[in-house]
């Protein structure tokens, strides 16, 4: 059976917070900075900063 | 044009069709029509110069133009090219999907698209809201995030987050990867998290522009909301019937483009179908 919708976020509580946290950032960044805005590429790449490479980064510094 | 609903349509496709779509043909079927025009209608400055079409509307919609990216001609078309190349039927048909999502979408503007190109080269539009490319991105935004458009879109972010299941990784273990031979290939070179963030780039990409676009207009900017239908009214709007009755370029390119262009077109159709019986 699929799980639900309350299983799905405790599940990856941690990857949705990140998201959200990318997602809040990346509004503020771009009504601030409209250029921000128009590229595909420029989000992409500033989602795996946010939710991959800085996460990993700071996960090595910690150990 | 639709400034979100070309990025979250194709989860709400994926959400309806499983594993009968490919995700990535299925993407950039839905940003095909616009790829390589939309700079060109807005205007660049190159160097001092600016580059910008001299009629936007008629360059990004019409004929002459690079308007038979928004037709079902184009679509088909491609998606025989890439059935030719990868001969995957679904690699094909979920090109096909994404690009006439993306021609219907727009046909909601004053503008319109040509769907039916080469046969005609008439312009079908609903006219919900106004086609104001020429006014450059920053007025289109406002005036996009200002009328019906912007509600057109929040209509398909309300409808991909109902869909979250999509985003899910365990929705993209077993049925993105299982569907489309993209995340197979590129499994080889990257890590799952990196792929998992690239399948859902659009998702928070249409999301997020949304929301930012909709702040900027009327929070930074002071844009008028007017929901009245084609509006709103305040910005300077094309419309189908003009480019529609506007004398048609009498070059003898274009005399001959439309007829060979419809030609050729059916002959690869009717190729491709006896090929099939056969």
């Amino acid at each position: 059976m699929e799980p639900g919708l309350r299983e799905a976020v405790v599940a990856g509580w941690r990857e949705l917070v990140l998201y959200l946290v990318a997602g809040v950032a990346y509004v503020a960044i771009g009504v601030t900075a409209v250029e921000f805005l128009f590229s595909w590429f420029v989000a992409a790449g500033y989602l795996l900063l946010c939710v991959v490479v800085v996460p990993a980064f700071v996960g090595r510094l910690r150990r | 044009m639709s400034w979100a609903a070309h990025d979250l349509e194709p989860y709400v496709i994926q959400k309806h069709m499983g594993k009968r779509v490919a995700f990535v043909p299925l993407l950039v079927g839905s940003y095909s029509p616009d790829l390589l025009s939309k700079w060109f209608v807005y205007g660049v400055g190159l160097a001092g110069w600016e580059l910008k079409a001299d009629n936007p509307a008629q360059f990004h919609r019409g004929w002459p133009g690079v308007g038979f990216t928004h037709s079902l001609m184009f679509g088909v078309l491609v998606g025989l090219l890439l059935y030719a190349i990868f001969r995957n039927k679904v690699v094909a048909y979920s090109f096909v999907i994404g690009q006439w999502a993306h021609a219907f979408t727009d046909m909601g503007d004053t503008v319109g698209t040509m769907l039916f190109f080469p046969f005609t080269d008439h312009l079908f539009a609903v006219g919900a809201w106004a086609y104001a490319g020429q006014t450059g991105r920053y007025v289109d935004a406002g005036a996009y995030f200002s009328g019906l458009g912007f509600v057109w879109d929040g209509v398909f972010v309300v409808w991909a987050i109902l869909s979250w299941r999509v985003i899910t990784r365990a929705y993209f273990r077993e049925t993105i990867v299982a569907a489309d031979p993209f995340w197979r290939w590129a499994g080889r070179y990257v890590s799952e998290t990196v792929l998992v963030t690239l399948y859902r780039a659009s998702y928070f990409y249409g999301i997020a522009r949304w929301t930012a676009w909709l702040i900027w207009a009327h929070v930074v900017r002071s844009f008028t909301f007017d929901f009245r239908w084609g509006g709103p009214r305040w910005v300077p709007r094309v419309f189908a019937d003009e480019l529609n009755t506007a004398p048609a370029c009498k070059c003898p390119s274009c005399c001959s483009m439309k007829p060979r262009l419809g030609f050729y077109a059916a002959v690869t159709v009717l190729a491709w179908l006896k090929k099939r019986r056969n």
